[in-house]
This record gives structure tokens, C-alpha cells and sequence, in this order.
């Protein structure tokens, strides 16, 4: 009875839901055991037949309407969204530009500090620094920069 | 025209094509819904709102599984949520369907009255009028779970993924299920009261 416990449950399955090690204990095991034997066929008895009822269930329902109503109801919903979105304009117009106008100006800002970005990176790829010890010259967008280095300066 | 390209022209903004995706699909959506609420009206209602959800999404429809499995699933799963809504205003009755009222009828009875070869099997005739009352009879959970396995055709790794449950659960409560129906069919087709009689005599 322990051993139906753990089969019974198996019976019904389908070809490649139990690994095949599991499908040949459970033959073997359906083979030897009347009581799992009168299960498996009883659910070949009924195989099927859920599917086969409610289909028929649906098959006699009138169908002649459905798509024409689901039809409306999308039609329904999609004038729904643009009427909302008329009385949200007209109730609150200034709340509707400030909110159109939100997003551009959000772009506009980014726009502007990455351009200045890019500019900060122009100045820095520009910058060219010579050297002779004691002196250092840097060759910037502004000018010359030259630096003189203080230890020679005091000796 | 395939799916893919009613599909593809619905996407365009041909109503037709979706008209026509409609009416080849809906009275299997139909059937889904029904099995899943028991209601008609309800069934009826789930459908239509499957259908428009699909319309929708269609945008994100990519193809990689077929159709009418997408339009299953959105069926299936709004059947579902419609239940879980409706069961927060009322208490699912039928979840007191006894084990002892399972007993032996549970246990593989379809089998024994006309032999064990399920091909000359002409109880299934005498079975198949009586499996809605016996589907409508089943707890929510059971009914939804055998639906979805027969109906829909999902495999146990499919059912676990939708019902967010083990592998493991779903087989048992796949088991479970059957049990309770194999005994509320053999109840309705008056099996039980058959094997009563002969057992006397």
C-alpha cells in the first residue's frame, strides 16, 4: 500500500513528464498491483472526457455574437482612454502642459549638461604639457601655463 | 491565413484579422473559462475580456510559443483571478466535499462494472453526460487544476509554473482531483448503488 501511495500519483502522466527509470518502476509496479492496475484503467476510461464535454458544452452555446462584442468592448475601452484623457486636459489644463512640458524640458537639461560635458573633455584631450626639468609648460585652449619648479628657484 | 499572419495584420490594424483570430479560438477560451468558474455568464464575460486583453498586448506578442497557448494562458489565468476575487466574498462551499464520500468509489470503480478494457468501455458513453456536474462538484483548486491538464493540455512543470506550486504538489493534487472525480462520476452514473446490488445478490 506504501508503494501505491507513491505510484498512484504517477499513473497519467505523460510521455517524457517521469524520467525513464521512473515510467519502468511504474510499470512494473502497475503490472504486479491489481488495485493501481483498476486506477490506470479507470483513468483511461475517462481520458479525454473533460475536454470533450465542455467542448461540447461550447459547441452548442450561439457563438454568433462574441466577436462583434468583443469587438465593442475594445473599441469601448479605446474611446474609454481618450475621453479620460480629453477630461483630464480640460479639468486641469495647467497640470496637463506642465506635465506635457516636463519631459522636454527634462531632455533639454540633459542635452545642455552633456554638451558641456563633451566640452570639458575638449579642453582636457587639448592640453599638451612640455617639460625641460626644471620648467613645465602646459598648452591649454586658454593659453601657455608655465610652471617653474620652487626647489631651483631657491637654490 | 495562419496565426502568425492574422497576427501580423491585426498588429497593422486590420479588425478582420482579429475577428478572425477571435473566431477561431473562442470556443475552446470559452470552454477553458467555463470549466475553470462553472458560471456560463461568467465564462462568457472572462473570454471576452481575455480577448480584449490579448488585442491589447498584441505588440508584445514575439512568436516564441503559439498563439492560441498565449491566448489559453491570458484566458486561463483571468478565469483564476476571477475566482480568487469571487471566493473573497464568499466562502467556496464545495471545499467540503468528504473523503469519506471518496471511499472505494475513489479508488478506480470507473474500471470494474463493464471489465478492464477501456476501449469496449460503454460506460464511458454513460459518463460523458454526467462529467459538467460532476466538474462543477469539485472544489475550486481540483477543478481548475484538471482543466488546465485536460483542457489546456499543460504539462506538470507548466501547471507548477501557473499555479506557482512544486512539481510534486501538482501531481498530488492532480491525484486528488481525479480521485474525487472518479468517485463523483461513479455516484452520478449511480455505479456505487450498481456494486451495492451485486455484492448483495
Amino acid at each position: 500500500m506504501a508503494d501505491c501511495t507513491t505510484y498512484r500519483p504517477l499513473i497519467g502522466s505523460r510521455e517524457g513528464e517521469l524520467t525513464p527509470a521512473e515510467s519502468a518502476e511504474l510499470a512494473g509496479h502497475v503490472a504486479g498491483c491489481e488495485g493501481c492496475h483498476r486506477w490506470a484503467v479507470s483513468l483511461a476510461v475517462t481520458e479525454g472526457l473533460i475536454s470533450e464535454t465542455l467542448l461540447a458544452v461550447a459547441a452548442r452555446r450561439d457563438f454568433a455574437p462574441f466577436a462583434e462584442q468583443v469587438m465593442a468592448r475594445i473599441e469601448h475601452r479605446r474611446l474609454g482612454l481618450m475621453a479620460r484623457l480629453r477630461r483630464t486636459v480640460t479639468l486641469h489644463p495647467w497640470f496637463t502642459f506642465g506635465g506635457t512640458l516636463a519631459p522636454i524640458a527634462a531632455a533639454l537639461l540633459v542635452a545642455l549638461y552633456v554638451q558641456r560635458g563633451a566640452g570639458h573633455d575638449r579642453d582636457t584631450a587639448s592640453l599638451e604639457v612640455s617639460s625641460d626639468g626644471a620648467t613645465t609648460i602646459i598648452q591649454s585652449s586658454d593659453g601657455p601655463l608655465v610652471l617653474i619648479d620652487d626647489d631651483d628657484e631657491e637654490s | 491565413m495562419d496565426d502568425l499572419a492574422l497576427v501580423d495584420a491585426a498588429r497593422a490594424g486590420d479588425a478582420s484579422a482579429f475577428t478572425a483570430l477571435v473566431v477561431r479560438y473562442q470556443r475552446k477560451v470559452y470552454a477553458v473559462a467555463l470549466g475553470i468558474v462553472r458560471d456560463p455568464d461568467q465564462a462568457w464575460d472572462v473570454s471576452q475580456e481575455a480577448f480584449v486583453r490579448v488585442h491589447g498586448h498584441l505588440a508584445e506578442f514575439k512568436g516564441e510559443s503559439s498563439f492560441q497557448t498565449w491566448v489559453m494562458r491570458i484566458a486561463s489565468n483571468l478565469a483564476i483571478d476571477s475566482l480568487r476575487r469571487e471566493r473573497k466574498s464568499r466562502r467556496d462551499r464545495l471545499e467540503d466535499l468528504r473523503e469519506e464520500v471518496i471511499g472505494e468509489a475513489g479508488e478506480g470503480i470507473l474500471s470494474t462494472p463493464l471489465g478492464l478494457d477501456p476501449h469496449a468501455n460503454l460506460l464511458r458513453r454513460e459518463l460523458a453526460g454526467k462529467m459538467q456536474a460532476a466538474l462543477d462538484g469539485l472544489p475550486e483548486i481540483h477543478r481548475t487544476i484538471l482543466v488546465l491538464r485536460e483542457v489546456e493540455g499543460l504539462t506538470y512543470e507548466e501547471l507548477a509554473e501557473r499555479l506557482g506550486v512544486q512539481k510534486g504538489t501538482v501531481m498530488s493534487r492532480l491525484f486528488h482531483a481525479r480521485r474525487k472525480m472518479q468517485a463523483a462520476l461513479a455516484g452520478y452514473a449511480g455505479l456505487a448503488a450498481r456494486e451495492t446490488h451485486e455484492g448483495e445478490a
